[in-house]
Formats: C-alpha cells, sequence, structure tokens
C-alpha cells in the first residue's frame, strides 16, 4: 500500500516536471524570442539586447532550461510580465483563488443538480418527461458555452436588469457591509455558475442515469427488494450508493475539462481568474504570464487527479490493496 | 458495414443530424443567387445596425454586412475546421495507439508517458499556449485540434490493439516476419478502424465548438473570411445595442454541433447496440 502510494507520487512528480518542461519548450522554440514580440515603441536595438541580457535571453538553451526550472522550483520564481510589469508568480497568486471559488461553487452546484436529476431520470425511465430531459442535455451538450453566457447576458442583465453582466465585484463593494459584500459576489457568480456548472449538469444527469440503472438491475438490488424494502429505500441506498463512486471519480477526474470551462467562463463575463489572465496575456504575447498559468493549470490537474485517486482509495476498499482482493 | 449503414437509414436522428451537418454547405453554395446583397461588401453608415427586417432578415452588423449572408458563409469554416481538426487527431492518435500497442515495451511506454503528459494539461490552456506562439489562421486552429485531440483515440487505439495482438491471426501474420508497418495496417487497423470512426463522429461536434471559441478569441479566421464564432465576438462588442449580431451565430454552431452529435450517436448505437451513454459522460473540456 505505502509503495503503491509512493509509486504514485513519484509519478504525478515527474509528470509535473515533465509539464513544466514541455511549456518552456513550446515557448522558446516557437519562432521569435519575448522581446522581440514586445510592442514597445521607444525600444531600439541597442534596448532589445540590453533586456536579453537581463533576462538571460542570449544564454544557451540548456542553461535557460535549468535557470529556469530551478527558479520555478526553488523560489517559485516564474519571471515577471512584460506587460503589468509584475511578479507572475504575485499575478497568479491573486487570480487563482478567485478562480477556485467560480470552479469550487460550479462543481457543487452540478453535482447537486445532477445527481437528483439522473436518479429522477433512471426512476421515470422511458417516461415523455424523462425523454424530454434527455434530449435537453444533448441540445446543452452542442452549445457554445460562452454564447450560452452572452444570451444570459443579454436576458438576464441588459433584458431584465436582474444580475450583473460581468467581473465578480460590483464598484462600490469595498464600502459595504459583510453581509452585502457576500450578496454582491453571488449575485456576480450567478451567471458563470450557470453556464460552468449547472448548464452542463444535464448531460452528467444522462450518465448518472446510466450508472444507476445499470446497479438496478444487480443481484443485491433484487435481494434488497425480495427483502421488502421500499422502492425509496432500494434506489437511494442501495442502487445511488453504489452508482455514485464511478460518476464522482469521473467528475473529479474531469477537472481539465472544469478548469478549460473556466477560461471560456472567465473570458466572457469578465471574471478576473486565471482563464481572462491567460487569455489577456495571449492578446499581449506576454509570454511568462501564459507560461506560467499553463504550467500551474497542469500541475493543478496532477494534483487534482493524485487527490482524486486517494478518494478514491479511502472510499473503496476494492481499490486499495493494488490487485489483491480485487473482485 | 453495408448493415451499419442500413442501421443509419432506418435511425431518424442519423437522418436529421445529416440534414443538420449538409445545411450549412447547402447555405454557403446559395449564398450568392439568395442572400441580399454581398455579404462581405462594407454598408454605407445608414445601413450600420440595422435591426432584422424584410430587406436583411436577420439585420446588419457595424459595418452594414447582411447578417444572413455571412450566417450561410460562416458555416464552411467550422465544417472545415472541424473535419481536418478532428482527422488530424485521430490519424495521430491511431498512429500512436498501434505503434504502443505492437511496439517494444519500451516505445510502450514511452509513448503512454507522452499521453498522460498531454492530457494533464486541460485543453484550453494547451491550446491557448499554441496559438500564443503562432500566428492567428483557420488553419492553425485545426492544426492546435489535432495537436491537443488525439490521446483518447490514442488510448482506446492502444487498448484495442493489445487485445488483438495474441490473437491467432495476428501471431501468425507476426510469424511471418512481415514489416512492422504491415502488419499494423493490414491485420490490427482493419479491426480497429470501426472504432476509431466512431471515436471520429463522436468528436467532430466538440471540435466545432472549440474552432468557435478560438475564432471568437481572434485566433481564427481573420477578415475576410467568415466564420461563425469571429461573428459572436463582433455582436459581443455591440450586445447593448444590437442583440442579433451575437444571437443568430450562436444558433448555426448549436445546430451544426447537434447534427453531428446526433449523427455520432447513432453511430454508435449501429456499431454497438448495447454501449450507451458514452456521449453523456462530461465531455472533453470543449467550450
Amino acid at each position: 500500500m505505502i509503495r503503491d502510494l509512493l509509486t504514485r507520487l513519484a509519478t504525478a512528480l515527474l509528470l509535473v516536471l515533465a509539464a513544466l518542461s514541455l511549456v518552456f519548450l513550446m515557448a522558446r522554440l516557437a519562432p521569435g524570442d519575448p522581446v522581440e514580440m514586445l510592442r514597445d515603441p521607444d525600444l531600439d536595438a541597442a534596448g532589445r539586447t540590453l533586456l536579453r541580457q537581463q533576462y538571460g535571453l542570449d544564454r544557451p538553451l540548456a542553461e535557460q532550461y535549468v535557470r529556469w526550472l530551478g527558479g520555478v522550483v526553488l523560489h517559485g520564481d516564474l519571471g515577471r510580465s512584460l506587460r503589468l510589469h509584475r511578479e507572475v508568480s504575485d499575478i497568479l497568486a491573486e487570480a487563482v483563488p478567485r478562480t477556485l471559488l467560480l470552479t469550487v461553487t460550479a462543481y457543487l452546484v452540478h453535482l447537486a443538480t445532477a445527481i437528483p436529476l439522473g436518479v429522477w431520470m433512471a426512476r421515470r425511465r422511458g417516461s415523455a418527461a424523462e425523454r424530454a430531459v434527455g434530449a435537453l442535455g444533448l441540445a446543452v451538450n452542442s452549445l457554445p458555452a460562452f454564447w450560452l453566457g452572452l444570451m444570459l447576458v443579454l436576458v438576464f442583465a441588459r433584458g431584465l436588469g436582474w444580475l450583473p453582466a460581468s467581473g465578480m465585484h460590483a464598484p462600490d463593494h469595498a464600502s459595504l457591509s459583510w453581509y452585502a459584500r457576500l450578496l454582491d459576489t453571488l449575485r456576480h457568480l450567478v451567471l458563470p455558475v450557470t453556464v460552468l456548472g449547472l448548464a452542463t449538469a444535464v448531460g452528467t444527469a444522462r450518465y448518472v442515469r446510466q450508472a444507476v440503472l445499470e446497479v438496478l438491475e444487480s443481484e443485491f438490488v433484487t435481494a434488497a427488494r425480495a427483502r421488502g424494502l421500499s422502492e425509496r429505500a432500494v434506489v437511494w441506498r442501495h442502487a445511488v450508493r453504489n452508482a455514485l463512486l464511478p460518476v464522482v471519480t469521473l467528475v473529479g477526474l474531469n477537472l481539465p475539462a472544469l478548469l478549460g470551462g473556466a477560461v471560456v467562463t472567465e473570458t466572457v463575463f469578465a471574471w478576473p481568474g486565471m482563464g481572462r489572465v491567460a487569455v489577456e496575456a495571449l492578446w499581449a504575447r506576454d509570454y511568462p504570464v501564459i507560461l506560467g498559468a499553463t504550467g500551474l493549470s497542469a500541475v493543478m490537474v496532477v494534483v487534482g487527479n493524485l487527490l482524486a485517486d486517494l478518494f478514491y482509495r479511502v472510499v473503496d476498499p476494492r481499490a486499495r490493496t493494488g490487485g489483491e482482493g480485487r473482485t | 458495414m453495408s448493415a451499419v449503414l442500413r442501421a443509419l437509414r432506418r435511425d431518424a436522428g442519423a437522418r436529421a443530424g445529416l440534414i443538420l451537418i449538409l445545411l450549412p454547405l447547402l447555405a454557403a453554395a446559395l449564398a450568392g443567387p439568395l442572400a441580399p446583397g454581398d455579404p462581405l461588401r462594407v454598408g454605407t453608415a445608414a445601413e450600420r445596425l440595422l435591426a432584422p427586417s424584410p430587406a436583411h432578415p436577420l439585420g446588419t452588423d457595424a459595418l452594414g454586412r447582411d447578417v444572413l449572408g455571412r450566417l450561410m458563409l460562416g458555416g464552411r469554416a467550422s465544417l472545415a475546421v472541424g473535419w481536418s481538426g478532428v482527422l488530424g487527431a485521430v490519424l495521430l492518435g491511431t498512429l500512436v495507439g498501434l505503434a504502443a500497442g505492437l511496439g517494444h515495451a519500451r516505445l510502450d511506454r514511452a509513448l503512454m508517458g507522452l499521453t498522460d503528459l498531454f492530457l494533464a494539461f486541460p485543453r484550453v490552456f494547451l491550446v491557448l499556449l499554441l496559438a500564443a506562439v503562432a500566428t492567428p489562421s483557420l488553419a492553425l486552429v485545426a492544426a492546435v485540434i489535432a495537436a491537443t485531440g488525439w490521446m483518447g483515440v490514442a488510448r482506446l487505439v492502444r487498448a484495442e490493439t493489445l487485445a488483438l495482438r495474441d490473437r491467432p491471426f495476428v501471431v501468425a501474420a507476426r510469424s511471418l516476419e512481415l514489416p512492422a508497418w504491415r502488419l499494423a495496417a493490414r491485420h490490427v487497423l482493419p479491426h480497429v478502424l470501426p472504432l476509431v470512426v466512431l471515436a471520429a463522429a463522436l468528436r467532430v461536434g466538440g471540435a466545432i465548438l472549440l474552432e468557435s471559441f478560438l475564432s471568437y478569441l481572434g485566433l481564427g479566421a481573420q477578415d475576410p473570411t467568415v466564420s461563425w464564432g469571429a461573428m459572436i465576438e463582433h455582436g459581443h462588442r455591440h450586445l447593448a445595442d444590437a442583440w442579433w449580431l451575437a444571437a443568430f451565430p450562436g444558433f448555426a454552431i448549436a445546430l451544426t454541433a447537434v447534427g453531428h452529435n446526433l449523427l455520432g450517436d447513432a453511430l454508435r448505437d449501429a456499431l454497438d447496440p448495447r454501449a450507451g451513454g458514452r456521449h453523456d459522460a462530461p465531455g472533453e473540456g470543449c467550450p
């Protein structure tokens, strides 16, 4: 068990290292270096050479790589933004909690909607209402999320004026009392979370439905029914509990999709998180920031997968001993 | 294969999907005679941001161009990029999967390590990084979709190849000491192909959504090429005073993606009537 865990940990570390190296290589092998990309009219050739020396860009690639990786690993030093003239690590440290606020809320809303909806679909299998929800899921999966966001803004912000169109806080946020501030943030969360968590929940509900239906066919469910348990107890205590494990793992392992979705959502709603930072850096060709954000997103995915894996071992005894005792 | 085609022909979803897929192509072909005026011609000041009316059924944009005409032209970019991107991804994934499944254990480990590495990135971030180092164009978007979409296919093909490699006919072919490519192409690939076709069909809808997002970010089609994603970006800037600019291209993208998803689902049912719900699982992170 311990050895198994250590192997997992080592693999994750290797993966993080490889991801950071890939990010570095991709940026450095691209035509043109970051200094060349600076669109500063006051910068002449001599100034650019000086900047290159300052940033160490005139050194051999291998040396640059070792320096960069050393800086990242030892000091969390991701370099300075070419556009904002701030440390990339500071920019990301500011943005990540905002992205987490958005994604964690969306994740909770997603599960809280998808699970009951999926169970309902399994119990009402074949009914007109169930088929309609299933079709809705297919349709929503085919909508461009950024467009859905714009349409929600059009209706609920511009049209009805119920909710703010973008951002995380109202301009007067700082002067409000604490509960007014909380309310303000919540109001700003509604539309982004609807796009990121709620709209996609119908698709996951179809998956939950499938998982519940499969469990309902198994023998222990028949046995539970034979013991005279109520349908409610059979479904919730026996079927759902066993069906949810793969579902939760799947959604947990789908962290890349959630982070990717956050990029889309943050762009449309001007939510000041990692995704928006990355997109704005992209427009300005601000390499250090894109590198930092991309590298960090990979680290988050690897760590998230490791945690999901550990969680799975805790809840499912069969996965605990790799191999022996597995049915 | 003919049984599959017959099953598809009977499937109402497949028929509807096919119509939805062909619609943008038909519209682009008919844009010349049907669209009111030239969709690429910049209009006069009086023609800017006109609301939908009989003269311009879907209104005009901030440059006075007819939205309906542009909508009819814009589908070509979505389909071309969606299909070529998925084709690239599937080719790449099949090659990697075959090499990993049939090759030496060391090659297998290296290729699967590479696959895990690419899977560690949220796709959108990888796409942004790749797009940042190149010049925006539709070809770039297709290449980026291919470069970031092959991993799932590679795993699928590898698993299938590993299951095949100890089957008698593969062992027999191997004992003939055929060259590796021939073993792969003639004896393994035909058995993997239906799976690969299905994987491709299930991915085009997502690729079309990804293309629209990248064009929305300004990384795809550049003027004067028309694309639905770029039209939505234009509409975003005029959201307050011209709702029709952003609304209609989104419907068009959604209908095209629905068409592909319907056809993909029907194909899955035709190939394997028992398998269900794969498409219902949360997606690959496509917007």
